[in-house]
């Protein structure tokens, strides 16, 4: 019978053990999780993240499309998260995180 | 070894073991899968965008946080095969590496300043041409003016006049019709439209050097 009932206590305790594990697994997992779902929406939005330039009566400007704009030089310089130059009158040169790898 | 399991199972100091080890192994196996967890998720929020574009016959590389991790920029691998060291200051959300290359970059490696051990390899994006765009209700007007004096004057839906002897850029806004030019010292279209772009070269003639009100 002694023994009979220390079987069940011991089924008892790792089944306990057991959920206890899950629960825990499951709750450590959530972060990890969220970063993946965050991780999958920035690489969303950063490969739809694109620049436009236009003329306006005080130079040449570039903008992108979350409204960060700025002057466009004769030099490379960022404008939110592209990088980009004036090459001549009409054509602008920029890397932008939509556009393609290199290697 | 059946009667090693039956006394572990069924006697109460067998009971205490079994329980010591088998939570012993859960929290263990807990802690190397937080480590595990926690290492995935640092990484995940590793957020770094790499560009290059050509510039005066070297590459301009440009590496920004685009989150909230910050790392340090580790090492930059060229198109060759081989790679530069760099140890930058963290980067923080925004903040901006820029390199001056010889060779083409083709990835960074990229370290996070809470785990110095927790990198990730991003390729470059590369670069791509656009227009710069004219407003619908403007004229650009280009003059490849260097070398002697010129004028320019137009009329029309707008109107006005510059001299110079040097290159000039400049737009006429507002315009909603044809525009009409009168040329000195220039090579160029005699009438433009709203929208469009004009390109006017600087013609020299032998009183070269004096600005056109001295002729």
């Amino acid at each position: 019978m002694g023994s009979r009932g220390v079987s069940s206590v011991f089924t008892a305790v790792v089944l306990a053990i057991a959920v206890a594990v899950g629960i825990a697994a499951v709750a450590i997992s959530w972060p990890m999780m969220k970063s993946n779902f965050d991780k999958n929406a920035w690489s969303g939005s950063m490969g739809l993240y694109k620049i436009g330039f236009t003329y306006t009566k005080s130079g040449a400007y570039a903008y992108t499309q979350n409204g960060v704009s700025a002057p466009l030089n004769g030099t490379p310089g960022f404008v939110g998260y592209c990088l980009a130059y004036q090459v001549n009158a009409t054509t602008a040169i920029y890397s932008c995180p939509s556009n393609q790898p290199t290697g | 070894m059946s009667q090693i399991l039956e006394e572990l199972t069924t006697e109460p100091i067998g009971l205490v073991i079994a329980m010591v080890i088998l939570i012993a192994g859960a929290v263990g196996g807990l802690y190397g899968y937080w480590t595990y967890t926690n290492h995935v998720t640092l990484q995940n929020y590793l957020w770094p965008i790499a560009e290059v574009v050509p510039y005066k016959g070297n590459y301009y590389l440009g590496v920004v946080n685009t989150g909230y991790e910050p790392f340090v920029v580790k090492q930059i691998y060229l198109s060759g095969g081989s790679a530069i060291n760099v140890n930058t200051k963290p980067l923080s959300h925004g903040q901006w590496l820029i390199e001056n290359l010889n060779s083409l970059p083709v990835a960074v490696r990229v370290c996070s300043t809470v785990d110095p051990g927790i990198c990730i390899v991003v390729p470059v994006h590369g670069w791509a041409m656009a227009e710069v765009g004219v407003p619908p209700d403007a004229i650009l007007v280009v003059v490849n003016g260097s070398g002697c004096g010129w004028s320019l004057t137009w009329y029309g839906w707008s109107g006005g006049t510059i001299s110079y002897d040097k290159n000039v850029t400049f737009l006429i806004q507002p315009v909603y019709g044809d525009v009409h030019f009168i040329l000195n010292n220039l090579v160029g279209p005699s009438e433009a439209s709203p929208g469009s772009v004009v390109v006017f070269n600087v013609n020299c003639p032998s009183n070269n050097g004096l600005p056109p009100w001295l002729w």
